[in-house]
């Protein structure tokens, strides 16, 4: 990626010429319209549980790891991959974390998975680093958000153009050759303002390969946003223009240890994975539109277009279907990994471990498949906002909607490898494609929320409609399945200020995940109903929330067994149940103080319980065959977050305890000491910033403290660590 | 606790209360059967592998290395051998008895390998699974490996070869041979010395026992990791459904052979092959009159199987399909069987000899009909406890054990 570092070296160049008078400006207020929340105030009233993290609370510890930003709020569930948070795994509210499927994910209010509905899998994720705010949304989220809304929605917010002229150049390094430079600069001269960003992420990364390969990632993302201010035809308009591009480039894999070779060494990676690559590319284009009618009425129109593609090389186990008959075929890796701590397969491990040479065989031969997709989402949607004030009684009507359209295709290529003397060597064998399909979806969503406030109550009531149709393509088994569905998911609730400080609140709201464009056309859409009540206490800066959550997913998808009368074994049914419980804390919180001295104590915890309804063969293969009892797997059942700190007028302290209970690996019920499970994780960080001038900004971090190492998820492929101790230097010149 | 915060505190706690909503109850019925989708099938494959199958091919092969070494008690028997010898040593035949003993317990797992090619290995072994010991031939065999030094084993039948053979060539006290008189190799025979037709019968047990080990070998090869490795074919779970149905058709080994051929055609209850009353020369060990032995680690072998040890085997399948009062009918079935083989006072071939009138065939048919009852015909009896045993095998085991196997997911990787 050489031209990503000249590209940086002339954004800096240009950007230091540009510099002039000193002078810090403000940050510019975030655009509501970038917002799902509406803003921090307008959470206080919310009938749920929504949290907004803004720009100073991200510097607190300089994230660059989504899954450490995401660790501040409660409900929030992660299933730790790569260690830098490259392709976080996030659930809300007990869903399946497993590649942030089960949840809806923006950028500026705008769909940014790849390709929201025909592959939920978030392979892009934009960098938090060049964020200005993270919102979560639960419940109430299913109305004004989709698809899959069963758990929430998190918004990603870019900064907003700001109203002088500002910018910084940002420098951090840190552990294991860890790099992260930014420079960004933006400014308005009367009705046109714009902003430049161009960021650079990197690491060597923390794990090791015999061979001494490369196993850390480089990204880059440059985004630019323009917009200009005009009043036309009698009416005060804003179009913004917002463009990106950004690469990726990881050494990453699926790969991961045994338990006593985790035990030994968390960090190692085997011979195995020493070809694993994972490239990508992303562009969008998103154009805003805002129009304020009047004081009560105003329209908001976003066009976008995305697009991504990307390879990702890696070790999909020992060759297997579709190239050889099941008897032939190989092992599946986490049998090989998980079962009995690796020593069921003594042959096979060490092959992977790069110990033994493999044979000419199918089930001794490795199989490195490059997964290459294309994807694409473009779509246009319209929110239009109507305040209507009676004597007593404020309303405020949103009406959504939009039309989208994405696809994906997939061309998956598998090549053989023999394990020879620690290298992998090309067994010169044709195995052709294991997966060449493809799947467009267009769908229309349409939603209705009307808010009333009539004194000291807060109401409202939503009603989503999509209408979705899909269709997928096999080219290796030609077929041609076509999808159609038409969900609606209601919601209402209520917030009632019972004081000044204090209020409650209750809603209830569905949410859904669409069948996918494959399934039959008796397969339902994955549905629940989600239940919450708390309350609220704010006190100027003090603010606290408890929310007691209660969610029922219906319809999970299944596969007919043997065992299951009235459809053919293999077929794709409705089915499945699970519920979820849990209570949710947050507070932020400053401890009195008589001095100058300010110390803010944050605080989140989440308990969650769950239990399957029914037993099924579930379609997921992380749940496999169900028991009605179960328990949900990779579902904490304690997660929590403690920061203490301490501001001054020119230096902040930041130290965060953090804890993750144990977690399933594989749905079930009694001891979890007994089965394949990840371990609880306690972690503490510590982040120091001094303002040494008014432009000058100097940080040091330390994530990991105590260099805490776990096994923080079997999955995909065998125990996995998070990262360990790692310090940050940072160094923020305002420009 | 001032007001407001005791007000906040209440109000936590009655949003905590919230939390315990989910119903993680289960079914009575799914308490007692889990569904079979549940079962850690490749954990008891690989239990079968590590714990009976390959230890048991283990015993086998060092139990051939002890009997076939250079300076092994064979060895030291036929270095001794003189006119004053007049049966097998005690050592060589304590050797021989636990290598059948090895070999029994091995033919209650007869799949993989071993069966292969119509079970060649396994006839090369014990040749009383494929056909009728060739005692003309091995009497000829004797004579050839004496006179030629280039003399190789593999080229004869396997019924001249395997444990049978060495029995035969130990056991076998008349020292006469049994070809017809136009076979020039043995036409003298009968004419040499006792010793001499000890010792050349002796030289060529060393060359049986010394082929029974390189096929013990050649088994344990086929199973080993770093050999032809079909433990792995063998616990893979994608040849769970193969592999556990060959399991459990090898356990069927109790009821054609042991049962139906071992018992039943001695004792004329079975006339397959044998138009008498009773056949007493068609057991398994007519020389070393061991075949009660054999059959008693049949039986053992058998519990063991069901069982799978100390670890997972087919007994907790039965036991996940609430039937596991079918094990210990059928492990009650085995103890009494093997109890009433150490009871027993005289050989099979014994009590086989001593069927030969009608009324003798009677009893032995009252006999195995009623095997509660304690019997003269103590033969016939264990065939009748065998068929306990069997007809459970045959009935309700099959139900037990024929599981729909869960479908392997596909790999979650997207």
């Amino acid at each position: 990626m050489k031209h990503s570092a000249e590209c940086f070296a002339l954004s800096l160049l240009s950007v230091l010429v540009a510099t002039a008078a000193m002078g810090d400006a403000e940050d510019a207020p975030i655009l509501e319209e970038m917002l799902v929340t509406g803003g921090k105030d307008n959470i206080q009233t919310l009938s749920g549980s929504a949290q907004l993290i803004d720009e100073d609370t991200l510097e607190q510890f300089d994230f660059s790891d989504l899954n450490q930003a995401l660790g501040l709020l409660p409900g929030v569930y992660i299933r730790s991959e790569d260690g830098y948070g490259l392709r976080p795994n996030i659930g809300i509210r007990g869903v399946s974390s497993e590649r942030s499927q089960k949840i809806t994910l923006m950028e500026d209010g705008v769909l940014i998975k790849p390709a929201p509905y025909s592959a939920p899998a978030a392979y892009y994720i934009p960098n938090i680093s060049r964020m200005s705010a993270v919102e979560v949304v639960k419940g109430p989220a299913s109305i004004k958000q989709g698809p899959n809304n069963v758990g929430g929605a998190i918004n990603l917010v870019t900064p907003a153009i700001p109203e002088d002229r500002q910018g910084f150049i940002d420098a951090s390094i840190g552990s294991f050759d860890y790099q992260k430079y930014e420079v960004f600069y933006g400014n308005s001269h009367g009705d046109f303002g714009y902003w430049v960003d161009a960021l650079h992420y990197s690491s060597e990364g923390f794990k090791t390969l015999e061979n001494g390969a490369d196993t850390g990632f480089e990204r880059n993302d440059f985004n630019t946003k323009l917009q200009w201010r005009p009043s036309l035809w009698g009416y005060q308009q804003r179009f913004t223009l917002k463009l990106g591009y950004a690469d990726e480039g990881s050494d990453e894999t699926y790969l991961g240890q045994t338990a006593p070779d985790f035990a030994q060494d968390p960090d190692r990676r085997y011979a195995a994975s020493q070809l694993d690559r994972f490239e990508s590319e992303h562009a969008q284009l998103h154009l805003d539109h805002l129009i304020d009618f009047s004081s009560t009425f105003k329209l908001n129109t976003k066009v976008y277009w995305n697009r991504y593609e990307r390879s990702w090389n890696k070790l999909d186990g020992f060759i297997g279907a579709p190239y050889v008959d099941l008897s032939e075929a190989g092992v599946d890796v986490r049998d090989v990994l998980g079962r009995n701590n690796g020593s069921l397969f003594p042959r096979l491990l060490g092959i992977l471990r790069g110990e033994i040479d493999s044979r000419p065989l199918p089930v001794e031969t490795l199989d490195v498949t490059n997964n290459d997709r294309k994807y694409g989402s473009s779509g246009i949607q319209f929110k239009a906002d109507y305040l209507l004030e009676g004597a007593s009684v404020q309303q405020h009507i949103e009406i959504g909607l939009r039309y989208h359209s994405d696809y994906i295709e997939r061309d998956h290529t598998t090549r053989g490898y023999l394990m020879t003397a620690g290298t992998l060597v090309n067994d010169g064998i044709e195995w052709g494609s294991k997966t060449i399909n493809e799947a467009q979806t267009d769908a229309l969503a349409v939603f209705v929320n009307d808010t009333l406030k009539w004194r000291d109550w807060t109401f409202n009531a939503g009603l989503r409609v999509e209408d979705i149709d899909a269709e997928a393509e096999d080219f290796l088994n030609p077929a041609i399945n076509n999808k159609s569905q038409t969900v609606l998911a209601p919601g209402a609730g209520a917030f009632w200020q019972f004081s000044d400080t204090l209020g409650f609140l209750v809603g209830v709201n569905k949410g859904f995940s669409p069948a996918g464009a494959s399934a039959g056309e008796d397969v339902d859409p994955e549905e629940s109903l989600n239940y919450e009540y708390g309350l609220r206490y704010q006190n100027g800066s003090n603010r606290a929330e408890v929310i007691g959550f209660f969610s029922d997913y219906e319809n999970l998808l299944g596969r007919c067994r043997a065992s299951d009368s009235g459809c053919e074994v293999g077929e794709e049914l409705n089915g499945g149940g699970v519920e979820v419980a849990g209570v949710e804390m947050f507070a932020e919180w400053f401890l009195p103080t008589s001095g100058k001295l300010q110390y803010p104590v944050n605080f989140n915890y989440t308990y969650t319980e769950s239990a399957f309804q029914s037993s099924f063969n579930s379609s997921f293969p992380q749940w496999g065959n169900v028991q009605q009892g179960d328990e949900l797997p990779y579902l904490p059942q304690h997660v929590g977050r403690l920061q203490l700190g301490v501001q001054a007028s020119d230096w902040d302290a930041y130290l965060a305890f953090n804890y993750t209970s144990e977690m399933r690996d594989e749905a079930g019920q009694g001891s979890i000491d007994s089965v394949l499970h990840s371990e609880a994780l306690s972690t503490v960080d510590l982040s120091v910033i001094w303002q040494a001038s008014s432009r000058l900004l100097l940080q040091s971090s330390v994530d990991n403290v105590f260099d805490e190492q776990v096994i923080v998820s079997w999955r995909p492929f065998g125990a996995r660590p998070n990262r360990p101790r790692t310090l940050r230097l940072r160094l923020r010149y305002a420009l | 606790m001032n007001f407001p915060l005791r007000k906040l505190f209440y109000s936590a706690l009655f949003c905590a209360s919230f939390s315990a909503c989910v119903d993680n109850s289960r079914s009575p019925q799914q308490q007692q059967n889990s569904s079979a989708e549940d079962f850690d099938f490749l954990g008891m494959m690989a239990n079968y592998a590590d714990n009976i199958i390959v230890p048991n091919y283990q015993a086998l092969s060092s139990s051939a290395e002890k009997l076939s070494a250079e300076d092994g008690v064979l060895a030291t028997y036929c270095a001794a051998i003189d006119d004053s010898v007049t049966e097998v040593s005690e050592e060589v035949a304590d050797a021989w008895l636990e290598l059948q003993a090895a070999i029994q317990r091995s033919e209650m797992h007869i799949l993989g390998p071993v069966s292969e090619n119509s079970g060649g290995l396994l006839n090369r072994i014990n040749s009383y699974n494929g056909s009728e010991l060739s005692l003309c031939g091995i009497d000829q065999a004797v004579v050839l490996a004496s006179q030629a030094s280039d003399f190789d084993i593999t080229l004869r039948t396997n019924n001249q070869r395997g444990v049978t053979a060495l029995e035969y060539l130990l056991f076998d006290n008349s020292l006469t041979h049994h070809c017809p008189s136009q076979i020039p190799e043995t036409a003298d025979w009968n004419q040499r010395s006792a010793e001499e037709r000890r010792q050349l019968r002796c030289n060529y047990a060393q060359i049986v026992s010394a082929d029974i080990g390189n096929s013990a070998a050649e088994l344990l090869q086929a199973w080993a990791i770093d050999g032809e490795n079909y433990r792995l074919d063998f616990i893979n779970p994608n040849n769970v459904e193969d592999n556990l149905s060959a399991l459990s058709d090898a356990l069927f080994y109790l009821d054609v052979d042991v049962k139906d051929r071992k018992l039943g055609i001695p004792t004329g209850i079975n006339n397959e092959g044998c138009s008498a009353i009773a056949c007493a020369d068609a057991v398994e060990s007519p020389f070393a009159e061991a075949s009660l032995r054999h059959i008693r680690h049949n039986l053992e072998s058998f519990a063991e199987m069901l069982t799978g040890g100390e670890g997972l085997g087919f007994d907790d399948i039965i036991r996940f399909a609430g039937v596991d009062e079918l094990n210990s009918r059928m492990l009650t079935a085995v103890d009494d069987a093997i109890v009433a083989i150490d009871n027993m006072e005289v050989s099979l071939k014994q009590q086989a000899d001593a069927i030969v009138t009608s009324e003798d065939e009677a009893a032995c048919a009252n006999a195995l009909a009623n095997p509660g009852s304690p019997s003269e015909q103590a033969a016939c009896r264990l065939f009748g406890l065998i068929r306990r045993l069997t007809d459970d095998l045959k009935v309700d085991f099959v139900a037990a054990v024929n599981v729909d196997l869960p479908e392997r997911g596909q790999a979650d990787n997207d």
